[in-house]
């Protein structure tokens, strides 16, 4: 019993980190019905942003902002190079252009830095754990259960309460709809593509807190499991994109438990697995959105 | 159109003959096996030229470095099969590569070498090998057998809902087997090591490599012009508009997996034998990157492209690797692990490509389609001669069209008389289109019918009945729900109860492409075309949807085209079409299916009073060549007087009246709905 609860809080951990990737990619598909395949990014240049703060002698105290920072002009930025002017292709365009902005972002890094990791030094408390009623949490857990939480409420306030937050809901509805009523599309797509970087900002603090380490393609991984997330909740669900987050990371930590030894590295290739049996049953995730679309 | 069947009549005598005499002038009797086979040798003679002549003035990298061309490039040719005809992007071929090259890996070395590398191997496996082209023909049937499963999630999940979902399992397809070759190490020798032929014993020459790249060219470019090719193109452009009008995309995007599968497996058998090693890094994201952009740079679309854009990005990252400079030459065989700037310039040249020519150099132009070349080939003298002979020819002459005006007795006994009001109204539609007999079975029916959208009742209890040969009009204010019933009638929404039968058969439960075939075809109102096809195209691939052989829905395409006035355009892409043109283009590919019904939405929207009187003309025509019924849904209710023998007016998901269309003009109801008096 008490195993088990450990290990949901740690699956709600692991799961709060794909959430809230999770999130930023249903909120870039939903303004660009692109799914973007260089999410990622925001955490690999991130890492190494607070690796090169981290030569200089900063503290996890200028390295948490940094990282949030350089998450959000990241996307900003990608968003201005690349995705603007695919806005209108396919979606086979769209999603070979994400992946290529994936690599030239990872290749820059082997090219520029090197192909080998960088690390630097983990915060203190990062392994120590608490005990709470006779179970013991990693503080690190406990930490992102908390932040994911105030992330996602702050997320639901800017999409429920401001301008650009109804802009942006109204644009994942039907995006036409929303221009011909007046909302501008350069506008929300920026500020949704800043949002997503701010979500995954958070998320990297956490990925590099764990792992202290800056690798070219330290942002694959994420991504990947941010994009199976939002795929299981159902595309296009903001709500379906955190439970697909939390979900998987539940689903993660079990299979970490109770897998036998041998097939321990296999984790990713048995949840791509799961996911795509999932698919053949459920193309459209758990909450599927509706359908009633016009021909 | 009637001098058209006239002329037909004319000509017609034994084709025999002339089919004999067309075969033995020509060897073969298809213009189209002409085009692809030339097509693929132009291809396969250019290449080799051109490495003959590139390896003829160096050494032996030149030499491996063309023979890992000739493999790249039937590894993009099989990756353009799938991706090219079906529009579905895939990460995971190269997975499919890595089982084939590790089944060939595995089977392939010798024994002695094996028991020192894996000599823990299961199934016995450490103690067996087979010579390696039989590894590889085992390689291949075992890595189509993975992808015959997979194919299944992926048809499933298809094209219908968005590419996205069937790119991610082929993502999980790429990912299953790099974890399974790195943690698998009794089989596989794990990440480090891999496994690795005897010194000595790895492929030696090219001929492998230029047969397999030879068979790529030839299975691309029949795939790629056969039936099937065709049908997996239309979906690719609109799937929904594809089902709707019969085409059901899971088998052809299925057989063009296994064709794509099959090929990449070959090149990466090919790839391991060649460099004597097989590693899980070597089948994984970068060569996937690499393979992806050579086909993006070529054009997905076409053959030609996909070598051309292999041979393009080969000399672009051999230009890297010079500039690169000889600190980072880890021997001539990778193109791929080389760090940094080939990645760059490979990523960048995807995104440039995608940004600013997403159709890549060439985007569906073949070889065979340039001017000289077809003049030199004698393509369209072929595609003529050929035209005739089976416009002429016994059995392929088309049914006879009988719709014969001013026929006895309108078939429905609820049906009212016309109304006299518009032009030409005295030519009632015939009935007789049919085989006699048969006649007054074919009614289209709808009853009781019921359907909700998140709850909220969009048709309560809709009825609707039209014979084959009447026009019936359905009219009511936005939102009354009438493209609902249309989206209903031909499968696309699903109803809650009610009942759909066409000619006695129930259509309740049929997806769309079954009721397409039952006769059922419909025009969509916010233009539904396959933008990147031909008109031509666009119509050819709805007949051979319904089963018309290759020469007669040419024959029929070109009847439809000349009917609706597309002759000028016929050669033009849907998408460079005008809005007067695409309509028109919507209702030929609807008719070409010689549906029973023809559903259409709202022909006349966007047009002048004038306009809207040639498509009364156009609609009568056409329904009189085919012998269909019509369910015409229109705003106009100048058209609608015009063109109908009945009129059903809907509000709010119900019928409310129904007549001819004065009776329907002074119905009160009617009125208020349209006016809320």
């Amino acid at each position: 019993m008490t195993e088990l609860i450990q290990q949901l809080v740690d699956g709600l951990g692991r799961g709060g980190e794909y959430a809230l990737i999770a999130l930023g990619v249903g909120l870039i598909f939903g303004v660009m019905r692109m799914v973007n395949f260089a999410h990622g990014e925001m955490i690999t240049v991130s890492a190494y942003a607070s690796y090169g703060l981290f030569v200089v002698g900063a503290s996890w105290w200028i390295l948490v902002p940094a990282i949030v920072l350089t998450a959000v002009l990241t996307s900003v930025l990608v968003e201005f190079v690349a995705f603007r002017w695919v806005r209108s292709s396919s979606d086979f365009a769209m999603l070979l252009t994400s992946f290529g902005v994936h690599f030239v972002v990872q290749a820059a890094f082997v090219m520029f830095v090197s192909a080998s990791s960088r690390h630097f030094d983990r915060p203190g408390w990062i392994t120590s754990t608490v005990s709470l009623a006779g179970i013991r949490f990693e503080v690190v857990d406990l930490a992102i259960v908390a932040a994911t939480s105030v992330s996602l409420v702050f997320t639901v306030w800017v999409l429920q309460r401001t301008v650009y937050g109804m802009a942006i809901r109204a644009a994942a509805e039907d995006f036409d709809t929303a221009r011909l009523l007046g909302v501008r599309p350069d506008q929300v797509i920026r500020v949704a593509f800043a949002l997503a970087g701010l979500l995954a900002g958070i998320a990297a603090v956490f990925v590099l807190m764990r792992t202290g380490r800056a690798a070219p393609s330290a942002g694959l991984i994420p991504m990947l499991k941010g994009v199976l997330a939002a795929l299981i909740g159902g595309l296009g669900r903001l709500q379906g994109a955190v439970i697909g987050g939390l979900l998987l990371g539940l689903v993660e930590i079990l299979l970490v438990s109770y897998l036998p030894d041998e097939i321990d590295g296999m984790v990713n290739g048995i949840v791509f697995v799961l996911v795509a049996v999932l698919f053949i049953f459920r193309p459209s995730g758990i909450l599927s959105a509706r359908s009633s679309q016009r021909p | 159109m009637k001098s058209a069947g006239s002329d037909r009549s004319r000509r017609r005598h034994p084709g025999t003959f002339r089919t004999v005499r067309h075969k033995l002038v020509c060897g073969v009797g298809r213009e189209w096996i002409v085009a692809d086979l030339a097509g693929a040798a132009l291809l396969f003679a250019a290449v080799s030229l051109l490495g003959l002549g590139y390896v003829a003035g160096g050494d032996g990298a030149r030499e491996s470095l063309f023979t890992t061309l000739l493999i790249n490039a039937t590894v993009v040719v099989g990756l353009q099969v799938f991706l090219g005809n079906t529009g579905i992007l895939s990460f995971g071929h190269v997975g499919f590569g890595a089982v084939a090259a590790y089944a060939f890996a595995i089977l392939a070395v010798d024994v002695e070498w094996k028991q020192r590398l894996i000599g823990d191997a299961p199934f016995g496996l450490a103690e067996t090998s087979i010579p390696p082209l039989l590894a590889i023909s085992a390689a291949i049937a075992l890595t189509l057998l993975v992808a015959a499963v997979v194919g299944l999630g992926i048809v499933r999940s298809g094209s219908a809902r968005g590419d996205i979902a069937a790119t991610v399992i082929t993502l999980a397809v790429l990912f299953a087997a790099y974890e399974i070759a790195i943690n698998w190490t009794d089989l596989t020798g794990g990440n480090r090591a891999g496994i690795s032929f005897r010194p000595g014993t790895a492929m030696s020459g090219r001929s492998y490599a230029y047969a397999a790249f030879a068979l790529a060219l030839v299975v691309a470019r029949l795939y790629r012009s056969s039936r099937s090719g065709r049908l997996a193109r239309a979906a690719r452009e609109d799937d929904l508009a594809a089902r709707a009008l019969g085409v059901n995309p899971a088998g052809h995007q299925m057989l063009a997996l296994l064709l794509s599968v099959g090929l990449v497996a070959l090149g990466a058998c090919l790839r391991v034998w060649l460099t004597g090693t097989v590693s899980p890094e070597r089948f994984f994201i970068d060569y996937t990157l690499l393979t992806l952009t050579m086909l993006v740079v070529g054009g997905r679309s076409s053959v030609t492209g996909a070598v051309t854009g292999s041979v393009v990005v080969t000399v672009l990252v051999e230009f890297t690797r010079t500039v690169a400079g000889p600190e980072v030459d880890t021997g001539p065989f990778d193109l791929v692990i080389r760090p940094g700037l080939t990645d760059v310039c490979l990523g960048l040249a995807m995104l440039g490509f995608m940004i600013l020519r997403p159709n890549g150099l060439l985007h569906d132009r073949e070889i065979t389609d340039l001017p000289l070349l077809r003049r030199l080939l004698r393509l369209d003298r072929l595609a003529e001669h050929r035209h005739a002979v089976a416009a002429t020819g016994p059995g392929t002459a088309p049914p006879q069209l009988q719709a014969s005006f001013g026929s006895q007795a309108g078939p429905g006994s609820q049906a009212g008389p016309r109304s006299q009001s518009g032009p030409g109204s005295q030519a009632s539609l015939g009935a007789g289109a049919a085989p006699a007999g048969a006649v007054n079975d074919k009614r289209l029916t709808v009853v009781d019918l019921c359907v909700e959208f998140d709850g909220l009742a969009v048709l309560s209890k809709a009825h609707l009945s039209v014979d084959r040969g009447r026009i019936c009009g359905l009219i009511g204010p936005n939102g009354a729900g009438k493209t609902t019933i249309l989206n209903v009638l031909n499968g696309i929404v699903p109803a809650v109860s009610g009942r759909v039968t066409l000619g006695g058969r129930v259509l309740d439960g049929l997806p769309s492409h079954q009721r397409a075939r039952a006769g059922v075809a419909r025009t969509f109102q916010n233009l539904r075309l396959f933008d990147d096809l031909t008109v031509r195209e666009n119509v050819e691939v709805v007949a051979l949807a319904h089963g018309a052989s290759r020469s007669a829905a040419r024959r029929r395409a070109a009847e439809m085209i000349e009917l609706n006035r597309l002759t000028d355009v016929a050669m033009r892409r849907a998408k460079d079409l005008d809005y007067g043109a695409s309509k028109r283009l919507e209702m030929a590919r609807a008719a070409v299916s010689r549906p029973s019904f023809l559903l259409l939405d709202e022909p006349t929207a966007g047009f002048t009073e004038a306009e809207s009187r040639l498509i009364v003309e156009q609609v009568r025509i056409v329904a009189e060549r085919i012998g269909c019924g019509v369910v015409v849904i229109d705003h106009d209710l100048g058209f609608i007087t015009a063109i109908c023998d009945e009129v059903y007016c809907l509000d709010q998901g119900s019928v409310i009246a129904r007549g001819t269309a004065a009776k329907i003009r002074s119905d009160p109801a009617v009125r208020s709905a349209y006016t809320g008096e």
